[in-house]
């Protein structure tokens, strides 16, 4: 089997049933690298999981940011570890410390109490010497990326990638990346504050206002883009819910003409400005230069108007309401 | 259907020419778009650098069989959704696909190449059927796969793997 070739295997590994395809994926190393990149397969699977009709019902709106005063906020939780680092306003506008360093986030291990080591909280704090724009934080895949663009220009990005643990004091630097960011976006774009998210798989997600482009952080890649169908106002919320659902907060300045299940604009400008846009990545291969990607699920916040696609408005009965993702 | 019109050369990757009845042939789309490129140069064989004798042979015993079936339309992927999504084959085309590892393999390739869709879902179906309901380790020895996955690697994967086990 293994003298196919990558594309013609994937080929044959998507007609199996799931259980299957996890077996194939326990074979060897070859195979498992197709499946855990196959769309097609990884799709497959997610169905086992949530088939299309139930996808949105364990879909449940969730903060996880948590603000802690003086700009401070948790950024990430995993196991025992908590990043706590400054706040996205505090982050563009940092505190140089005496030995020139900007301090990103402290890490704090909080042992349980089964574990072998001191319960008492231990914390060390990372810092960087360059000035950050922005970081994110993955203490589940041992990764930080922090974006800088304070010494290439306007346009460009460096993307710096570190461990979180490493032997020594300090996150260990795996290197960085520069990316021009002049081809992905407009300088309309760029006037906007940066929004990074980590993606699914080795992929971070970088928002100027309405413009959303993915990226690979370990070689700057240029992946995927998605431009919201509204201008929007600064000051928005990106995250990814899994590897199959990014959610987006914006509120909107005006709508685009082309887009038409923005008819009921009227309605909604008199109740609501803020809006929950859910793109889902299976959508994404649709997009095109002449047909842009349409959010899988639109919400306007506080929800006293929505817009639901037909199959989910089905699913509702007259008297469902929203009131629960107000606070969002 | 002796009429030479009617009929096109191909020539394999070891120098063996099939004359065949162009019908037969446009199963391949590769090969009807070629046909279609030379135009009616007479004799003029169409080389299949990528297709062996023996795999051709076969190949077009499918083709022959199937010459009356309504070809495919180039962008097929929603008519053929139901027919994708069963791992169904033919009374016929099972028989027909009773081959061993090494040829059934080489049609998949060939049928690729050859852009022959119906018979790329036979032969890929045949190896999904053959993959269905074993354990890695059958997998691995069906197919003489080798395990180079480390101890600590297979721990992972199995983790990964518990929520589907129900």
């Amino acid at each position: 089997m293994l003298t196919l070739p990558d594309d013609l295997l994937e080929i044959c590994l998507a007609r199996l049933p799931p259980q299957s395809i996890i077996a194939c994926a326990s074979t060897c190393k070859r195979i498992n690298d197709i499946i855990a990149t196959s769309t097609v397969i990884q799709l497959k699977l997610n169905q086992l999981l949530y088939d299309d009709e139930t996808a949105f019902e364990d879909f449940e709106p969730t903060r996880s940011e948590y603000h802690l005063g003086e700009n401070r906020k948790v950024l990430c939780v995993h196991g025992e570890h908590i990043a706590v680092g400054l706040d996205k306003a505090a982050v563009r506008d940092p505190e140089v410390n005496r030995e020139g360093k900007y301090t990103l986030f402290d890490l704090k291990h909080f042992p349980t109490s089964n574990s072998p080591s001191t319960p008492e909280a231990q914390s060390k704090t990372f810092k960087v010497s360059f000035r950050p724009d922005s970081l994110v934080v993955d203490i589940s895949k041992d990764l930080v990326i922090v974006m800088d663009r304070s010494h290439q220009g306007f346009n460009h990005l460096v993307v710096h990638v570190f461990k979180v643990f490493s032997s020594h004091d300090q996150p260990e630097y795996q290197g960085a990346e520069i990316m021009d960011l002049g081809p992905c976006f407009s300088l309309h774009d760029l006037r906007y504050a940066l929004i990074v998210a980590l993606g699914p798989k080795d992929t971070f997600t970088a928002r100027f206002g309405a413009s959303i482009r993915i990226f690979c952080w370990q070689d700057g890649a240029y992946l995927h883009s998605i431009d919201l169908p509204v201008e929007v106002m600064p000051g928005c919320f990106l995250s990814w819910v899994g590897s199959d659902l990014m959610v987006i907060r914006a509120t909107m300045e005006k709508p685009l003409e082309s887009f038409d299940f923005l008819d009921d604009w009227e309605i909604m400008r008199n109740h609501s400005s803020s809006f929950l846009f859910v793109y889902q990545v299976k959508d994404f291969s649709r997009t095109s230069a002449q047909q842009p990607l349409l959010p899988a699920l639109f919400l306007s916040l506080p929800a006293q108007f929505c817009d639901f696609p037909p199959h989910i408005r089905e699913m509702m009965s007259p008297d469902d309401h929203l009131e629960n993702l107000s606070d969002l | 259907m002796s009429d030479k019109k009617q009929q096109v050369i191909l020539q394999t990757s070891d120098d063996e020419q099939f004359t065949v009845e162009k019908i037969v042939a446009e199963r391949s789309a590769m090969i009807k778009s070629m046909m279609e490129d030379l135009g009616e140069q007479e004799g003029q064989a169409i080389p299949l650098p990528n297709v062996s004798s023996s795999v051709l042979t076969k190949i077009l015993e499918y083709c022959d069989h199937h010459k009356n079936e309504p070809l495919p339309a180039a962008d097929s992927s929603d008519a053929d959704d139901s027919r994708r999504k069963t791992s169904e084959i033919g009374e016929w085309d099972a028989r027909w696909i009773q081959v061993d590892q090494e040829m059934l393999f080489e049609i998949i390739l060939a049928a690729n190449y050859l852009d022959i869709k119906p018979l790329l879902d036979v032969g890929c179906k045949t190896v999904a059927n053959m993959i269905k309901g074993k354990t890695p380790e059958e997998i691995r020895k069906l197919f003489n796969i080798t395990n180079d996955f480390t101890p600590e690697e297979e721990e992972q994967i199995r983790k990964e793997n518990e929520w589907a086990e129900e």
